[in-house]
C-alpha cells in the first residue's frame, strides 16, 4: 500500500519536474526572442511531428542507431572476453590497463579526428561507440568477475561444477548488477559519442548529417527536434535491451 | 582403514590453531568432532576439504571424491531449492533423487522455491540435501542442523542418519547429543590437546 503511494508521488513529481523544465524552457525562449537562438517547445513538437511525417525519418534512425548498437554490441563482446581473461590472469589486468586508461582519458572529439584519417564517415560511429562503451564495460565486468564470494568458488571447486553450471551458479549472480550498470552507462555514452562522429564524420542518411545541416542553415527547431529524437530513441534501446537482457537471465536462470 | 591426520599445524598470523594435530578417521563410519567455538575444528575441515593448506604435517588416505554442508549455506540465490541439488548431480538419477530428497526433508512444497525466499531452516536443508546427492567418499558435515527447530532436527538427523550409512563422514558439532546420534567416534577437541602437540 505504501509502495504504490510512494510510486504515485514519485510519477506526480516526475511529471511535475518535466512541467516545470518545459516552462523554463518556453519562459527563455520568450524572452530571449529569436528562433535562431532557442526555438520554443512548441515549436520543437511541431517540427518532430513534421520530422516523423518525412519518408527519410525512419531509415535516418535506424540506420545511425544499427552503427552505434552495433559499436556498443562488439564493445560488449569484446569487455566479456577481455575481463574473464583479466580475471582469471591478473596479470593481463596489468597489460590492459594502460590502453583502457587511454581511452578513458583522451577526449572524444581526439579520437574522432584522428579516426577519420583511417575510417570511412559510415564506420567512424561504430569504431567510436565501441571506443568510448569498452572501458565501462571492461572494467564493470572485470568488478563484477572479482566480487564473486571466493566460498561460492570453493563450493564450484568441491563439487566439481561444469563450466556452464559455474558460470551460471557462480560467476553471473555476482556479474549481474555490474553488467546492467554498465550496459546502461555504456549505451547512454555511445549513443552520445556516436553521434558526435556522425556530426564529423557526417555519413549520409544519418542523424549526425541531419544535425550538421540543421546547425549549417541555423536551423534550431530541427536541431532540438533531432536532438529529442536521439534522447527518446537512446532511452528506448537502454529500456529495451536491460529487459531483453533481465529475459535471457530469467531464461537461464530457469535451464538448470 | 583409517583417513590419518598426522603432526598437522595450522596457524593464522601469530594465532595458533591447530598445533601437531594427530587424528584417526575410520572410513565407512561417522566420526563427530567436537569442541568450543573458535578451537579449530573448521579449520581442520576445511585442510579436509582441500580449502587451506597446512602449515606443517601429513594427511593419508584422503578420498579424492568429497562433499560438505559448509558452516554458512553457501546456495545460489536467484535459483530454485531443486536447482541448487540438482548442480551437484552427475547422472539422471541422481536428478530424480534430489527432488525425493528435498522432499524426505519436508521442503515438498518449496521444490520449485528461489532460495532467496527460503527461511533460514530451509536453506539449511537445501544445503543438506545438496551435501547429500553429491557423488562423494568423504563428507563433511559442519554444524549441519544449526538454526533448525528440535522436530526438523530430529527429520534431518534421521535423513542423514538413513542416507550416509556405509559411508566416510566428519560430523562437526558442539552439541554432545548431536555427535552421540549419529557418530560411531568423536573426537573431542576440548580433551584433544590440538595446541601443544
Amino acid at each position: 500500500m505504501r509502495n504504490s503511494t510512494d510510486k504515485t508521488k514519485n510519477t506526480i513529481l516526475n511529471i511535475a519536474a518535466i512541467l516545470l523544465a518545459l516552462f523554463l524552457w518556453q519562459a527563455a525562449s520568450l524572452w530571449i526572442k529569436s528562433d535562431v537562438l532557442i526555438a520554443s517547445p512548441v515549436q520543437v513538437i511541431g517540427h518532430l511531428f513534421h520530422l516523423l511525417q518525412t519518408p527519410t525519418f525512419l531509415t535516418t534512425v535506424l540506420w545511425s542507431a544499427v552503427r552505434i548498437v552495433g559499436g556498443f554490441f562488439i564493445a560488449l563482446a569484446v569487455a566479456v572476453f577481455l575481463s574473464a581473461l583479466a580475471g582469471r590472469f591478473p596479470v593481463l589486468e596489468i597489460f590492459f590497463r594502460p590502453f583502457l586508461l587511454t581511452v578513458k582519458s583522451v577526449p572524444v572529439a581526439s579520437f574522432i579526428v584522428i579516426s577519420l584519417i583511417w575510417l570511412s564517415g559510415n564506420k567512424l560511429s561504430i569504431f567510436i561507440s565501441f571506443l568510448m562503451a569498452l572501458p565501462i564495460l571492461y572494467n564493470n565486468l572485470l568488478q563484477g568477475y572479482k566480487s564473486t564470494d571466493k566460498k561460492m568458488i570453493e563450493c564450484a571447486d568441491l563439487f566439481a561444477f561444469s563450466p556452464f553450471k559455474r558460470f551460471l551458479l557462480v560467476r553471473l549472480p555476482a556479474v549481474k548488477p555490474f553488467l546492467f550498470s554498465g550496459c546502461s552507462t555504456g549505451l547512454g555514452l555511445a549513443w552520445k559519442a556516436g553521434v558526435a562522429a556522425e556530426v564529423i564524420g557526417i555519413p549520409s542518411g544519418s542523424i549526425g548529417e541531419m544535425l550538421y545541416y540543421a546547425k549549417l542553415y541555423f536551423d534550431s527547431a530541427d536541431l532540438f527536434a533531432w536532438t529529442l529524437v536521439i534522447v527518446i530513441v537512446s532511452v528506448c534501446i537502454e529500456k529495451l535491451f536491460l529487459l531483453l537482457l533481465k529475459a535471457i537471465f530469467a531464461g537461464l536462470e530457469r535451464a538448470l | 582403514m583409517s583417513i590419518i591426520v598426522r603432526n598437522l599445524c595450522k596457524s593464522f598470523d601469530d594465532k595458533n590453531v591447530l598445533v601437531q594435530f594427530c587424528a584417526n578417521i575410520p572410513l565407512r563410519q561417522t566420526t563427530a568432532v567436537m569442541g568450543a567455538s573458535g578451537i579449530g575444528k573448521t579449520t581442520l575441515a576445511n585442510i579436509l576439504l582441500g580449502f587451506e593448506k597446512a602449515d606443517g604435517g601429513e594427511i593419508i588416505g584422503l578420498p579424492d571424491k568429497k562433499s560438505a554442508v559448509f558452516q554458512e549455506d553457501r546456495l545460489s540465490e536467484n535459483f530454485s531449492a531443486l536447482a541448487n541439488v540438482q548442480a551437484v548431480c552427475k547422472t539422471k538419477q541422481a536428478k530424480a533423487n534430489a527432488a525425493e530428497l528435498l522432499c524426505e526433508l519436508g521442503l515438498q512444497n518449496d521444490i520449485k522455491t528461489k532460495v532467496s525466499s527460503l527461511s533460514g531452516g530451509m536453506r539449511r536443508r537445501v544445503s543438506l540435501a545438496r551435501a547429500l546427492c553429491a557423488e562423494y567418499d568423504f563428507l563433511v558435515l559442519d554444524e549441519p542442523f544449526k538454526g533448525l527447530d528440535e522436530a526438523t532436527k530430529a527429520l534431518a538427523m534421521r535423513t542423514v542418519k538413513q542416507h550416509t550409512s556405509g559411508k566416510t563422514v566428519l560430523l562437526i558439532t558442539h552439541e554432545k547429543e548431536t555427535a552421540d546420534a549419529l557418530a560411531d567416534h568423536i573426537i573431542d577437541f576440548n580433551k584433544e590437546d590440538t595446541h601443544n602437540g
